[in-house]
């Protein structure tokens, strides 16, 4: 046979082939009826090779490198019976031995019995019934040994198969994050067992590809390389594109992948939820089996009761999972939790430090500031509200009295709460829609915080780094600018600020209707508090209709690898 | 099942266990793929039982469902485009079965030939075949690349096959 069909017959057998080779492989098979007894030959003693060494058992580490410059010598030694020869010895003579056994005890067994026909010999017939019935013990005994002799024989075998297969690697841990183990931390090639996590992340790859991650505290067994069963904690997996047949088996239910991205948590009392992410999965409960797609969220309950949920309206357990997430201000400063779901809505006084249910504008009489910060300890992730006003100096902007230095004088007037939503007039109830570039604001579809002049928001980022543990912010996004939704009756001028911790990270001055500009700025660990601020330019607050278009932090996962 | 019937099937796999693996292992290369396969084979063997023809070779109808689960295996791991069609499956069965045994023979004159197998090359065996060691992780340990790995291993095969062939009183006459 010649080099090359060699070489692609190791690359297959290795596993190490190309398409393009395997198809050669493939053609070159279907040539000739030799190239099959070729292969057949050459994948027999492949396999035997793993199979032979297996009887043996050894285990030695390679020390040294430089393999090809040595020649591979097999040396010549005498014929002698392995241990694999011996014990198929063995077995032969033992089956050799159990069906000469059975043959004699059939042929004993069909032994004619001549019986008179019209004189009974109780004697004898008494002695034949106990013969017979000695006989039908000795068989019924020998059947009862085979069949256990065959079950030990079965249960030997099976026992093997599952030893390799207990020392088989099933997926390797690829990265952790801050994970603390309940035991001794596993090592980096997992094997079928069970990974018990007290918290943290651990993401894992299997050998089929499939990658997961397990966020403590949870237990999870891994059956195999493509099987795992939660039995309490959360997971999410992630499949490549083209594939299928992922299994996350919980108490209640069994979730297969369908060539998808999706979670699983499964509470102390077995409880399963899961969120489809992209794609689809089924569903197992009982004798039920329901597919389910993206955007839909499935929980069985103990009793294998299956509910569905828009996954939209269910609580964000996967969130530590994503690798890159935004964290929508707008809903923050409503009160919402910023990661979509629900939102109250809430509306907040700058001038008094007061939650309304919804914005409120006064024109008349005006009202004004009281040059103290206000903070919000009703909302979790709002440090404070404020009227800046640099004719009263210093002009604070947290609460640990970080300070604006360079707030300009304004009026010290304000009009309206801040808040998510667009303002109605206070007389007339008209809608005052938000605009930049053409693109309207303070909407479901397009948040945004309404932040008429003269007034200033504080977030907390160690509030929101504390409720998204494994993920760090690094940055903060958004398109601010006077809203171009109404004609004006006066041009607006105002000015726009972004201070972190008191200090400028950007400004704006002097904006008119429809000035509009897109800002991202980078955010360091140690970056605390994110003040966004409107002052009213010099010439009063009307009309000064400010907004910060999807103002966002981007979040990434943290990671320290192991 | 009733007892008798258990008795019946263990003695009947355990008879041919054995060369139903060889033959998955011809057509599933990867050793732990193939045991799972195995492992699939035999518990549609005990599932199906009752439909099991007494009068036939049990062999050929646990080759037959061997057959019907590595093309399932096949179908579930559609992302493994590396799996032979079913023409060149008949084939690889049909020439195994032909060969068998002079396969037999070869094996045991392989068993001979890897207790010949010294130094490096028997440890590299041991790492690939009996440890499942990746070759990457091999190649690491041993600071070298994955591409020496694989020609080493190839040549280990090689070499192996032609003791192998020096031993067989039978020759195969195409090899």
């Amino acid at each position: 046979m010649n080099e090359p069909i060699t070489q692609l017959i190791s690359d297959y057998l290795y596993g190490h082939i190309t398409d393009e080779q395997f198809e050669q492989l493939q053609t070159w098979l279907r040539e000739h009826p030799e190239h099959i007894k070729h292969y057949v030959y050459e994948a027999y003693l492949f396999r035997s090779t793993r199979s032979l060494l297996e009887y043996r058992e050894m285990a030695q580490s390679c020390t040294t490198p430089a393999l090809l410059e040595e020649e591979i010598q097999i040396d010549v030694v005498d014929e002698q019976p392995s241990s694999s020869e011996q014990i198929e010895e063995i077995k032969r003579m033992a089956d050799q031995r159990l069906t000469a056994f059975l043959e004699e005890e059939h042929r004993r067994l069909a032994a004619p019995t001549a019986t008179p026909v019209f004189k009974i010999d109780w004697a004898a017939a008494g002695q034949r019934i106990g013969e017979t019935f000695n006989r039908v013990l000795r068989v019924t005994q020998m059947t009862f040994k085979l069949a256990v002799v065959s079950m030990i024989a079965l249960l030997f075998c099976l026992a093997g198969l599952q030893y390799m297969r207990s020392r088989r690697v099933l997926a390797s841990i690829t990265s952790t994050t801050d994970a603390v183990w309940m035991t001794a931390a596993p090592e980096v090639e997992l094997r079928a067992g069970v990974l018990a996590l007290k918290s943290g992340l651990v993401e894992l790859t299997f050998k089929s590809g499939d990658e997961l991650i397990l966020e403590g505290p949870a237990t999870l067994r891994l059956l195999s390389t493509q099987k795992v069963m939660l039995e309490s904690g959360i997971v999410s997996v992630q499949v490549p594109v083209g594939t299928q047949g992922f299994t996350v088996e919980t108490p209640v239910t069994e979730i297969v992948d369908l060539g998808t991205q999706f979670g699983v948590r499964v509470d102390k009392q077995g409880e399963t939820e899961s969120h489809v992410f992209s794609g689809k999965i089924e569903v197992a409960a009982g004798e039920n089996q329901q597919r389910f797609i993206e955007g839909q969220a499935v929980q069985v309950d103990t009793e294998q009761a299956v509910h569905v949920y828009d996954l939209r309206d269910r609580p964000q357990h996967f969130v530590n999972h994503l690798p890159r997430i935004r964290f929508d201000l707008a809903s923050a400063v409503a009160g919402g939790n910023g990661l979509g779901g629900d939102c109250p809505g809430y509306a907040l006084d700058p001038g008094m430090g007061q939650i309304h249910p919804h914005i409120v504008a006064v024109s008349n009489p005006r009202r004004k500031g009281d040059h103290q910060y206000h903070t919000m300890t009703e909302l979790p992730y709002v440090d404070g509200v404020f009227v800046p006003d640099g004719n009263q100096m210093p002009v604070l902007v947290s609460s640990a009295g970080h300070t604006f230095a360079q707030c300009p004088p304004t009026s010290n007037e304000y009009w309206s709460d801040i808040g998510n939503t667009i303002t109605t007039t206070h007389i007339s109830q008209v809608p005052l829609p938000l605009s930049l570039n053409g693109t309207d604001y303070c909407t479901d579809e397009y948040p945004g915080i309404n932040l008429h002049a003269n007034a200033g928001v504080t977030f907390d980022l160690h509030t929101i780094r504390q409720a998204l543990p494994y993920k760090e912010i690094v940055e903060f996004q958004t398109v601010c600018g006077v809203s171009d939704g109404e004609q004006m009756v006066n041009d607006p001028a105002l000015d726009l600020w972004i201070l972190v911790d008191g200090q400028i990270r950007f400004s704006a001055r002097n904006l008119t209707i429809g000035d509009a500009h897109a800002v991202q700025l980078d955010l360091r660990p140690q970056d605390r508090f994110l003040s966004l601020v409107s002052t009213d330019g010099g010439n009063g607050i009307s009309p000064d209709h400010a907004l910060f278009g999807e103002p966002t932090l981007i979040l990434q996962a943290q990671h320290n690898n192991k | 099942m009733n007892q008798t019937e258990v008795a019946e099937l263990t003695v009947l796999w355990t008879q041919t266990q054995n060369r139903v693996a060889d033959f998955i292992s011809l057509l599933v290369p990867d050793f732990h793929d193939a045991q799972d396969v195995l492992q699939r084979v035999a518990i549609a063997l005990v599932r199906h039982f009752d439909r099991y023809d007494k009068s036939k070779s049990f062999y050929n109808w646990a080759i037959g469902i061997a057959k019907y689960e590595i093309l399932l295996y096949r179908r579930e791991r559609s992302r493994d485009r590396h799996v032979f069609d079913e023409g060149l499956m008949d084939q690889i069965l049909q020439a195994y079965q032909e060969n068998e045994p002079y396969l037999q023979e070869a094996r045991k004159a392989l068993n001979i030939c890897l207790q010949g197998l010294k130094g490096k090359h028997r440890q590299l065996v041991d790492k690939w075949y009996l440890q499942g060691v990746s070759h990457d992780q091999i190649a690491n340990e041993l600071k070298t690349s994955p591409n020496v790995i694989y020609v080493t291993l190839h040549r280990i095969r090689v070499s192996l096959r032609e003791c192998v062939r020096r031993r067989l009183d039978v020759g195969w006459e195409a090899l």
